[in-house]
C-alpha cells in the first residue's frame, strides 16, 4: 500500500516536472519569436528592404529539398530544375557554407551499378547548383547507391522516393 | 580481450584457408570413370559414421560431433549430383563397426547393399580433443580394396574442412572433377540496416563477419590468391577501397581518392587490379599494377563503365556501360584498349561474371522487369536465361571449377544464396539468415 502511494507521489512529480519544462520551452520560443520579428521591423523600417529572419546552416538544412529521378535514369527533369533552383537560392544565403550532394537508387538493379547510378545523379545535381551560382570547389558528392533508402516497401510509390539526391550543408 | 579475440579470429580463419595438415597418401590404385562424360549413370556410393581408432578414448565423452562428421561427406559429394548417397547409417553402421573391430574389410556385405564405393573414417583424439586425426579410405567393392587413402590432422574446430577435404579428393578420384568443398564465399549481409561484409564457406557454414568499420561495408572480392579481401567501405562520407589480409588481419586501404572507389576485380596472376572510380563524378574503370601500384585510365566516356570482370587469360575484362543508353555488357582487350559491345537483348544487363573455362559470360538481366540469371556463350552470342521465376535474381557469381553459379533471390520472400548447378539445373538454397544475404563472390581454388 504504501509502496504503490510513493510510486503515484512519483508520478505526480515527474508529471509537473514535465510540464514545468514544456511550459518553459514554449516561453522561450515565443521569446525568440518576437525577437526576430521586432529585428525584422527594425531593419525594415532602417533600410527599406526586405528581410529574412537569421540564416542558419540548421534554417538551410531545413529548407532543402530533394531531387528525384526517373529509374536507371541521372539527367535533370524540368521539375527537379526546379527544386535545384530553390536549394541554390537558399544554399547562396549562407555563402562559404560546405555542401555534400548524395545520390541514392531505389533498391531494384544491383549494387555496384547503383552505386555508379548514384554517383551520377549527385554529379548532375552538382552541376545545376554550379550553374545556379553555388561555388564548384564547395561541393562534394557521395554516392550511397540502393543503401540508406528512406523508403523501404517494394513499390513503384516508395521506390521514386528512394531515387533521389538529398543536399545538405555544413 | 580484443586482441585476443581477433587473434583467434585470424588464426582459426588462416588455418582453414591456408592447409595445416598433415596429409599422407597410400595404396592409390587409378580409378578415373569420368562420369561426366560417360553420362548420367550416378554412383553409388556410402559413407558410415566415423569410428575412433582404437578403444582407449572414453577420455573423451562427447565423440558424437566426430563420428557425425560423415555427413559432410555426404552431403559435398550429394551436392556435385553424380552420386546416389546410401543416408541409412542404421544400416551401414554395424557394418563398418564389425569390419573395423575385426581389422578385415568384407567386401561381400559392402557389395549386398548394391555400392560402387564406400568411404570409412576413423579418427584419434589428441590434447583433449582439441587436435583430430582422421584416416579416410574410399574402398573400391568391385577391386575390393582400398583405392585412395589420406589422413588429415587439424584443430578440432576445423571438423567439417577436414570432411571436406577428403569428399574433393575422392570425387577427383572418381569423376576427374576438382571439387568446391573447401572453396569460401564472400556476401554482404545487413547489420543495423547497414551492409556488413562477411564469409562462410561454400556450404552455407562457418559464416563470419569480415568488416568492422562501423559504417556501410559492401561489394567484396577476392585477392587472386585468396588471401586478401577488399571490399568498400565508407570513411568521412566517402566510399573507398578497403584491403582485409585474412593471413594478418591487417587492414590496409586499396584506394581513398574523392569519389566512388568500388567494384575491384583482379587478374589471375594478381599483378592488375581493375576497379570503377568516379573521378570528378563519373565512374570509369582503372587498372592498377599492384607491383609497381602505378595506375591508368580504361575508360573515357561520359556515362558509366564499372563491374569489370577478367577473363580466365588475362587479356580481357568484361564490364558494364551506359555508352549506348541502358547498362549493357562490353568486352576490352586491355593491350589495345578496344572495345566491343558483348550484349544487345534487353534494356539493363549488368554484373558480368566471366566463367572459368573462358568460353561464356554470366550476368544479371532484368527480363518482364525483373532481374535474372543470364549466361552468353562468346562462340555464338547466344543468351541463356538460368532463372526463370517470378521473384529477382541476380548477382551470379562462379565457382572456380565452373560448375556452379552462387546468386541471391527473394524467391523465399527476402534475398537469400542459391546454388545453381549449371550443368543440371538443380537449386539449392545455401544461406538461411535473418535479415538478408546479398552479392555473394565465390574464392578461387585453394592453394
Amino acid at each position: 500500500m504504501k509502496k504503490s502511494m510513493s510510486k503515484k507521489i512519483g508520478f505526480i512529480l515527474l508529471a509537473i516536472g514535465l510540464a514545468f519544462t514544456l511550459q518553459s520551452c514554449g516561453k522561450k520560443t515565443e521569446t525568440n519569436k518576437s525577437m526576430e520579428s521586432s529585428q525584422q521591423a527594425t531593419d525594415n523600417a532602417g533600410k527599406g528592404v526586405e528581410s529574412a529572419p537569421a540564416v542558419t546552416v540548421d534554417s538551410v538544412n531545413a529548407s532543402l529539398v530533394d531531387v528525384y529521378f526517373d529509374f536507371d535514369r541521372y539527367n535533370l527533369t524540368a521539375s527537379s530544375e526546379n527544386r535545384i533552383a530553390r536549394n541554390a537560392q537558399a544554399i547562396r544565403q549562407l555563402p562559404g557554407a560546405s555542401v555534400i550532394v548524395s545520390g541514392y537508387c531505389d533498391e531494384r538493379g544491383t549494387t555496384e551499378y547503383n552505386l555508379a547510378l548514384g554517383a551520377k545523379r549527385a554529379n548532375s545535381v552538382k552541376n545545376a547548383l554550379i550553374a545556379q551560382g553555388v561555388p564548384a570547389a564547395n561541393i562534394r558528392t557521395v554516392s550511397y547507391g540502393e543503401e540508406n533508402a528512406v523508403c523501404q516497401e517494394q513499390n513503384e510509390s516508395c521506390y521514386k522516393l528512394n531515387r533521389r539526391a538529398h543536399i545538405s550543408i555544413r | 580481450m580484443k586482441t585476443m579475440i581477433k587473434t583467434f579470429f585470424f588464426r582459426t580463419f588462416i588455418v582453414s584457408l591456408f592447409l595445416f595438415f598433415s596429409s599422407s597418401a597410400y595404396g592409390v590404385t587409378d580409378v578415373y570413370l569420368n562420369v561426366a562424360r560417360k553420362g548420367m549413370e550416378k554412383i553409388k556410393i556410402a559413407i558410415p559414421d566415423f569410428l575412433p581408432e582404437n578403444d582407449g578414448v572414453a577420455l573423451f565423452p562427447d565423440q558424437k560431433m566426430f563420428a557425425k562428421n560423415a555427413q559432410v561427406l555426404r552431403n559435398d559429394l550429394y551436392v556435385t549430383e553424380y552420386f546416389t548417397i546410401l543416408w541409412n547409417t542404421k544400416v551401414l553402421n554395424p557394418l563398418f563397426a564389425s569390419d573395423h573391430r575385426e581389422k578385415l574389410t568384407h567386401y561381400e556385405n559392402w557389395k549386398d547393399l548394391g555400392v560402387d564405393y564406400f568411404i570409412t573414417g576413423t579418427y584419434l583424439l589428441e590434447n583433449s580433443g582439441k587436435s583430430v586425426t582422421y584416416t579416410f579410405k574410399l574402398h573400391s567393392v568391385k577391386a575390393k580394396n582400398v583405392i585412395l587413402a589420406k589422413r588429415y590432422r587439424g584443430s578440432g574446430k576445423l571438423l567439417r574442412l577436414l570432411a571436406h577435404k577428403f569428399s574433393d579428393d575422392a570425387l577427383l578420384q572418381l569423376t576427374g572433377e576438382r571439387g568446391i568443398a573447401t572453396t569460401k564465399i564472400l556476401y554482404e549481409g545487413k547489420e543495423g540496416g547497414k551492409k556488413q561484409v562477411f564469409v562462410m564457406d561454400y556450404d552455407g557454414y562457418n559464416s563470419m563477419k569480415l568488416s568492422r568499420e562501423g559504417n556501410i561495408s559492401l561489394s567484396p572480392s577476392w585477392s587472386s590468391d585468396n588471401r586478401t579481401v577488399y571490399y568498400t567501405t565508407y570513411r568521412n562520407d566517402n566510399p573507398n577501397l578497403l584491403g582485409l589480409d585474412l593471413l594478418t588481419g591487417k587492414r590496409s586501404w586499396f584506394s581513398t581518392k574523392e569519389g566512388l572507389n568500388n567494384a575491384l576485380s583482379f587478374s589471375p596472376n594478381g599483378l592488375l587490379g581493375a576497379y570503377c572510380y568516379a573521378k570528378d563524378g563519373n565512374p570509369d574503370l582503372y587498372l592498377r599494377n599492384m607491383v609497381s601500384g602505378s595506375e591508368r585510365r580504361l575508360t573515357f566516356q561520359e556515362g558509366i563503365d564499372t563491374s569489370p570482370s577478367w577473363s580466365p587469360d588475362g587479356r580481357r575484362l568484361v564490364f558494364v556501360s551506359d555508352r549506348h543508353g541502358g547498362p549493357q555488357l562490353f568486352i576490352m582487350d586491355i593491350e589495345t584498349g578496344s572495345v566491343s559491345r558483348l550484349t544487345y537483348e534487353g534494356s539493363y544487363n549488368v554484373e558480368p561474371v566471366w566463367s572459368p573455362d573462358g568460353d561464356k559470360i554470366a550476368y544479371t538481366s532484368l527480363v518482364d522487369g525483373v532481374n535474372q540469371i543470364a549466361v552468353i556463350s562468346l562462340s555464338d552470342r547466344r543468351v541463356t536465361t538460368l532463372t526463370d521465376r517470378e521473384r529477382i535474381s541476380q548477382s551470379p557469381s562462379w565457382s572456380p571449377n565452373g560448375r556452379y553459379i552462387i546468386f541471391s533471390s527473394t524467391r523465399s520472400g527476402h534475398s537469400e544464396l542459391y546454388r545453381l548447378n549449371v550443368s543440371t539445373g538443380t537449386v539449392s538454397r545455401v544461406t538461411y539468415t535473418k535479415n538478408g544475404a546479398f552479392n555473394p563472390v565465390w574464392s578461387f581454388f585453394s592453394q
